[in-house]
């Protein structure tokens, strides 16, 4: 069961339609041996928490450089918990000010990737939550 | 490492919340399913207690190259079958880099549903190296998706290579999808394609060919078809939902005449 | 190692000799000689005396908050110097929606300013003379209904529609290959934006109605080739699309504008805005007939490299962007906005806006680079970079046209798949360190955090506000009627304008004119060729 490949739900949450660092970070996810699910542009945080529900994700990652997170993310954290996958650890990339970081990760974001972030390092955290979030599951 | 009966112990506990309904039981008995380990055998015996007295489901096999439009069509259908009143599940399958098992699964960009719908679930699954683009317990999750109560299962699968047989193996009918692209006819022909279909579906019938196209299929098949009569070949733009209920409609057909040649 | 091809991956010689100098055919002067600025094909630029007739236009993109907010920076901006306004909407406004959207959430006046109708268009022009002011507009898919709030803005400062000058973007086809901001299909894009053409060649002959965009295609991480002949056709669709209308080329072709990317491979970038220009005149004047010589002059606002600005030790992009802006200048701009050094972290502060201004200044004022027009040409580097640039262009114009035309290829994802393969090899490129990033990938300290731009959290209850006032106090009936208007209109080949102006008219919104026009011409998902 542990060999299972991780399972990753990946999703632009709001109205920006960025996607080019969503689809780099999609691939290498990908290439590291993950299955990647990509819902796709303009999600609301009710679609983004079905997806991971439904698809039994282990960890999810958002890409958001709209500045709206502090507004989208909770509501995210309150639908994921609605569909009863509050457990599944969330990841947050784009552009978050320094600033904010703390006031996410209060809100229960599991990490926050922002710009400069290596490939090594988001493949890492991906690899770290999941298991985690596995391990969490099977208790 | 683990524990055979803490193991049981959740399944019995994940059967007891699919049996209440809980689609999240749901989601994680799939994945149970489909990871190919040892308990396989636990699980399609927990599955004949859970598919006991449920009506079974129409399974309809989606097929056709990558681009061909099988994803747009599933959105469609499902929106068509909602409409009707029917709920619907989507198993979208795509297959895993056969060097590192990793997959991008985009199927669902083209699936737009309302996120507080209970009557539609879509999942995607990453197929690795096995026969017909399916996973190797396709028939188990699709009896899983049955027995959860879902009335129409659809199932999107790459039909690439010399093994699609499998999509019969596991759905009622079979759906062909084809682009206009003229002189392909005879490519399909030779892979087999057009024999495991039961309707096949000229897509993207907004562009310019399909017409042609139909027609070129509709004369191969007729020669090959014999006495069974051919297949029906419908045009349909998935895109807009155009020739989707008159798909739909050779869908039901070609279930009744399937159910009655084979008893 | 150090790498000898370009960021676009074309390979570089050791040195260049004339006999790698192009041999252009009669017009552009004899063999070897690039010919004169100022006089057809325009390769080195499209007046005689270039910058020392005038000056490109300064004009940096600002927009944030409510229609006050930007209005003040605006004028922040005028008092500095600047000589162009370029208004940067929010991401609800670039999509079509109301600030009182439930998908608008958290989004209203963060990445630029929020406007949902004419009022809040003519507040945001307050005190500013729609006649002296030359404006440019970053709006696609609801370009139409924006240009209409812009046009009712004027005739209530007592200004005919004559007498506007700026541009709007309204280029809905990069969206498609790029960007992401598409609402409608492909289809039916092109024919709003065909039809601002239309109207502004009648109405408002002074306005660019198109700015046919290439910056957003080399941001998804194009080729300088792919940026160069992805815009070119997309400019040439635009084209047939109104002579299928009936217009004649000369009406409407001097009046077409261009925004190019400004990125860091320096000698090539120049080079793309010259084959640009020289691509442009022969087809308007060879292929099209177009008699008018300001028809051949491709003229073009540039605007530094967006995606090569870093995180890491932001003060270096202040470096990057004088580069760039630099060879947007050699390469004959029109316009040009410059970066700002925190753009990567957040809305650019006051201080780095101004640096960024400054940037300009100095190269305007200082470096003595205006002097001359066009001083690299003849350079044997630059014009055969030039020429090799125009061939690649005009391969991939053949092999678009194979496929079945530039709607064909959007719909099949063609030029998607072209862009990330592109992109792909160039981030393997900087991950394997074959390309050296200064602070990214050697050269590297630590963090240094920097002051960033805060957003005003009372923004959006506030635009939601005054929204909610303003439809309250409309008709409900002429509302609707012009709603339907707009349907019907939809519904039929006329040209929309005159609908959507009737509708800003009334106050109508943007969110409830896009809304009536989905109704007709559908919604757009997401292009083909995402990987
Ligand atoms: N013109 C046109 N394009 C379509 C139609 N159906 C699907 N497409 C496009 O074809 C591409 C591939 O569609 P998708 O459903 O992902 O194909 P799949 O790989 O077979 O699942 C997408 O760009 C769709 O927008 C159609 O009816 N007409
Ligand atoms: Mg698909």
């Amino acid at each position: 069961m542990t060999d299972r490949p991780i399972r990753v739900v990946l999703a632009k949450l709001g109205l920006d339609g960025h996607d080019r660092g969503i689809r780099v970070v999609a691939r290498v996810l990908r290439d590291a041996g993950m299955e990647v699910i990509y819902t796709g542009l303009w999600q609301t945080a009710r679609h983004v928490a079905r997806a991971v529900a439904d698809e039994d994700a282990d960890t999810v990652g958002i890409s958001l450089l709209s500045g709206a997170h502090l507004t989208l993310v909770p509501d995210l954290i309150d639908a994921l918990r609605a569909e009863g996958v509050g457990h599944v650890p969330v990841v947050i990339g784009g552009i978050v000010p320094d600033g904010d970081v703390p006031v996410l990760e209060k809100m229960g974001v599991a990490r926050v990737l922002g710009p400069g972030t290596t490939l090594e390092r988001i493949v890492g955290s991906f690899r770290e939550l999941a298991a985690a979030s596995r391990a969490g599951q099977r208790r | 490492m683990k524990d055979p009966a803490s193991q049981a112990d959740r399944l019995r506990a994940l059967a007891e919340r699919f049996r209440a309904g809980d689609r999240r039981a749901l989601a994680q008995l799939i994945s149970l399913t489909d990871d190919g380990a040892d308990h396989s055998a636990e699980i399609r015996s927990l599955l004949d207690t859970l598919a006991a007295g449920k009506r079974s489901a129409l399974k309809v096999g989606i097929t056709g190259s990558a681009g061909a439009g099988k994803s747009t069509l599933a959105a469609a259908l499902i929106r068509h079958r909602r409409a009707a009143g029917r709920s619907v599940a989507l198993l979208a399958c795509d297959p895993a880099s056969p060097i590192t098992g990793g997959a991008l699964l985009g199927d669902r960009i083209r699936i737009e549903y309302d996120p507080a719908d209970q009557g539609v679930f879509v999942r995607s699954i990453a197929t690795r190296g096995a026969a017909g683009g399916l996973p190797p317990n396709a028939d188990a999750i699709v009896r899983l998706l049955e027995a959860f109560g879902y009335d129409e299962v659809l199932i999107e699968t790459v039909g690439a290579g010399q093994d699609q047989l499998a999509i019969r193996g596991v759905a009622d009918v079979v759906v062909l999808v084809v682009t206009p692209s003229a002189g392909d006819e005879v490519q399909w022909q030779k892979a087999g394609l057009l024999e495991i279909a039961d309707v096949i579906a000229v897509n993207k019938s907004d562009l310019p060919g399909a017409d042609a196209t139909a027609a070129s299929l509709r004369e191969m098949l007729d020669i090959s078809g014999g006495d069974a009569g051919r297949q029906p070949v419908v045009k349909i733009t998935a895109a807009t939902g155009q020739g989707v209920d008159e798909l739909w409609g050779m869908v039901e057909i070609a279930r009744r005449t399937r159910s009655r040649n084979t008893p | 190692m150090a790498t000898f091809d370009t960021i676009s991956g074309r390979e570089i010689k050791p040195f260049y000799t004339a006999g790698d100098l192009p041999n252009p055919n009669g017009s552009d002067g004899a063999p070897g000689v690039p010919g004169v600025p100022g006089a057809f094909p325009f390769t080195r630029g499209i007046h005689a005396d270039m910058y020392r007739g005038r000056l490109w236009t300064m004009r940096q993109f600002a927009g944030f908050g409510s229609a006050e907010d930007t209005n003040q920076r605006f004028r922040f901006l005028l008092d500095k110097g600047q000589t162009g306004l370029s208004v940067a909407f929010d991401m609800p406004t670039l999509m079509g929606l109301d600030s009182d959207d439930p998908r608008a959430r958290g989004e209203v006046g963060r990445l630029g300013v929020a406007i949902d109708c004419a009022a809040d268009m003519q507040r945001l022009f307050d005190s500013i003379d729609l006649a002296r002011v030359s404006t440019s507009m970053t709006i696609n898919a609801p370009a139409p209904i924006l240009m209409a709030f812009y046009l009712v803005a004027a005739e209530r400062q007592g200004i005919a529609w004559d007498k506007l000058g700026g541009t709007l973007q309204n280029d809905t086809l990069k969206e498609f290959h790029a960007q992401n901001e598409f609402v409608f299909p492909p289809e039916p894009s092109v024919r709003l934006a065909v039809d601002v053409i239309e109207f502004c060649a009648r109405h408002a002959p002074r306005w660019h109605p198109v700015s046919i965009s290439g910056y957003h295609i080399r941001e998804a991480g194009s080729t300088a080739g792919q940026e160069l002949a992805f815009t070119l056709i997309d400019g040439i669709e635009y084209v047939e699309r109104a002579l299928q209308r009936g217009l004649k080329i000369d009406d409407f072709a001097p009046r077409l504008s261009f925004f190019f990317n400004a990125h860091n491979e320096f000698f090539e970038e120049i080079a793309k805005f010259r084959a640009a220009r020289r691509i442009w005149a022969r087809r308007m004047r060879d292929h099209y007939g177009a008699k008018n010589e300001a028809s051949w002059r491709l003229r073009f606002h540039a605007q530094t490299a967006g995606c090569s600005l870093q995180a890491q030790q932001p003060g270096v992009n202040l470096i990057r962007v004088a580069y760039q802006a630099m060879a947007a200048v050699l390469g004959g701009c029109q316009s040009l906005h410059t970066n700002s050094m925190d753009e990567t972290l957040s809305l650019p502060t006051e201080e780095s806006v101004t640096l960024a201004l400054r940037t300009q200044q100095v190269l305007a004022h200082e470096t003595g680079v205006t002097s001359t027009a066009d001083p690299l040409g003849g350079s044997y580097y630059v014009e055969a970079l030039t020429d090799e640039l125009e061939k690649e262009a005009e391969t991939y114009f053949a092999r678009i046209a194979e496929m079945g035309g530039v709607v064909r290829c959007v719909e099949s994802g063609y030029f998607r798949r072209e862009i990330a393969s592109a992109a792909a090899r160039y981030q393997r490129e900087v991950e394997s360190r074959k390309r050296v990033i200064v602070g990214v990938n050697d050269f590297i300290e630590p963090p240094q955090p920097i002051p960033t731009h805060k957003a005003d959290p009372s923004v959006e209850p506030g635009q939601i506000e005054r929204l909610r006032t303003l439809k309250a106090q409309r008709d409900p009936a002429k509302v609707a009627a012009a709603l339907d208007r707009i349907r019907a209109s939809a519904a039929g080949s006329q040209n929309l304008m005159p609908a959507f102006i009737d509708a800003a008219r009334l106050e109508v919104t943007v969110g409830e004119m896009m809304s009536a026009l989905a109704d007709v011409l559908g919604r757009y998902k997401q292009t083909a060729g995402w990987w």
